[in-house]
């Protein structure tokens, strides 16, 4: 009876658990059915304990919590569902695609390709696709080296630092600069190399402007089926920058005063500023912000009574004083 | 590779079936391989009448591990080849012996990918006792789930067996019922119609 109350407690969320309690007396055969029927016929198989899933939802409120990237978006819950379509058919024992992630990201800077790379990690290492998860984030000259060998020494040890998680190089194109004689190539060889000695336990993510990258794919043609997925960032819109900031500022705990909103409106989606090489960049916003936040501080600190308000709140002048 | 496994309560005359079979599809001896608990591979070579005398028997869970034997079954002008898995029986309860309960293990194991389960049912089981064994119930309610699955009532050159037959086909009145004697060798090529729709 007591052994009866046990099994009702116990929940299985592998079919191998089942078969191991049933292998050590804790459940009948009957039972075993019917725990398998549950799993298989009522809410398909929970390949995930209760905290994965959890994480996997964080994860992806993180991501769904971003401005914009819709495409993006899209494209992280297609991989989402091919990992765990993937991973149920290994546990039928049905033929399976191998799960190959590594990618492109095409954007302008400050289009989100570093923090969606964040998230990816996260989400992977959740999965259960990657053991650790975490972001290395190198440029060609943390790659390339000087002399004959020190490219593949440098590479190869970023390589390492990143195993386990995400390599993300950024400006990749830059490795094919310098043509026939440059490391750069001596680099992309070794990644190459890794990669596929590698393949469980590293994902690299190559980003760059998006023309950049595409002639750095034709440069470089066995990259393009080695890097499955190509994701686009495009430029933030104007009413996209604004809601990054009104979102920045929420988080630091500041606010905007009437005036200091049009003004921020109008820098961020005026012409002036869309026209700009780096229109649509996030990252501009977010040093306008921080420079108005130190004009404001350099505005307050000589007055002698402050209320919560005062410091809190970003004023016209405070922005039109950036540059 | 499509497998075929039998499963069924312990003595409803899994082996001898199989053993059976094998003679029906034309075989004069066979290659079986054991599959221990612990994974461990192991191969005999038997002739039909050995086999049957070796390996099946009176005594309950004579079968203490797969025994899978490879065959090449004819489907119209083609040949198919399958593998027929013998397995543990299922008993009721939680069996004493961790060597029975690890066997069980392995059955169930295999019926999670196995492409034809046949259920094989002692019909003299239920010539008296009017209510379905619950281990029955439990197989035939995870059959359903797979594609291929048929009841193989077995026993029917037994006195009431037809009393027998009918219970089942009450209680399971959606489930292909095919009525069996391994012993006089009987409903073997209606079997062997029902697994070639699956190869």
């Amino acid at each position: 009876m007591e052994k009866n109350d046990t099994t009702q407690r116990t929940s299985y969320h592998w079919p191998e658990d089942i078969l191991a309690a049933l292998e050590r007396g804790e459940i009948t055969a009957a039972e075993a059915f019917t725990r398998f029927r549950q799993l298989e016929s009522v809410g398909g198989f929970s390949d995930k304990e209760p905290q994965t899933n959890k994480e996997i939802n964080d994860v992806m409120h993180e991501l769904d919590a971003l401005v914009g990237l819709e495409s993006v978006k899209k494209l992280v819950r297609e991989i989402k569902a091919f990992i765990e379509i993937q991973k149920r058919r290994q546990h039928e024992r049905l033929v399976s695609e191998p799960i190959v992630l590594h990618m492109i990201f095409r954007g302008n800077p400050g289009t989100g390709k570093t923090t969606v790379a964040r998230i990816l990690g996260k989400l992977f290492r959740a999965m259960g696709v990657l053991p650790k998860g975490h972001l290395v984030e190198v440029e060609r000259a943390d790659l390339v080296g000087e002399y004959i060998g020190h490219t593949a020494q440098k590479t190869r040890e970023h390589l390492k630092k990143a195993t386990g998680g995400i390599l993300f190089i950024d400006e990749a194109y830059s490795l094919a600069r310098g043509g026939e004689k440059d490391f750069g190539k001596e680099s992309v060889d070794c990644l190459c190399k890794y990669m596929e000695d590698n393949k469980e336990n590293i994902i690299l993510i190559l980003a760059g402007y998006r023309k950049e990258m595409e002639k750095f794919l034709e440069v470089n043609p066995g990259l393009r089926s080695r890097f499955p997925i190509h994701m686009d960032f495009p430029d933030y819109t104007g009413a996209e920058l604004l809601e990054i900031a009104r979102r920045m500022l929420q988080q630091r705990q500041y606010r905007l005063a009437p005036g200091a909103e049009k003004e921020l409106a109008i820098r961020v989606t005026g012409a002036g500023y869309i026209s700009d090489a780096y229109a649509g960049n996030a990252r501009l916003v977010r040093n306008l912000l921080e420079k108005a936040i130190r004009k404001q501080a350099v505005r307050l600190v000589s007055k002698p009574v402050l209320t919560r308000d005062d410091l809190m709140t970003i004023q016209y002048d405070d922005l039109r004083e950036v540059e | 590779m499509n497998e075929c496994i039998l499963v069924g309560q312990p003595n409803a005359g899994k082996t001898l079936f199989a053993l059976r079979f094998v003679e029906f599809l034309g075989m004069r001896s066979l290659d079986v391989t054991f599959m221990a608990s612990d994974g461990m591979l192991s191969c005999k070579h038997y002739k039909v009448d050995q086999a049957i005398r070796e390996l099946s028997g009176l005594e309950r869970h004579k079968t203490r591990e797969l025994q899978t034997i490879a065959l090449q079954v004819p489907v119209g002008k083609s040949i198919r080849s399958m593998k027929l898995i013998d397995s543990c029986g299922l008993s009721e309860g939680i069996h004493p012996e961790a060597v029975i309960r690890k066997a069980m293990a392995q059955t169930l194991s295999v019926m999670r990918y196995a492409k034809v389960i046949l259920h094989m049912i002692d019909v003299t089981l239920y010539v008296k006792r009017k209510q379905l064994a619950d281990i029955d119930q439990q197989i035939a309610q995870y059959g359903q789930l797979k594609g291929g699955y048929a009841i193989l009532a077995n026993k029917m050159d037994l006195p009431n067996a037809k009393e027998g037959l009918n219970f089942l086909a009450d209680s399971f009145p959606a489930r292909p019922i095919i009525p069996v004697s391994a012993l006089q060798k009987k409903g073997l090529k209606e079997v062997k119609a029902l697994v070639s729709r699956y190869l």
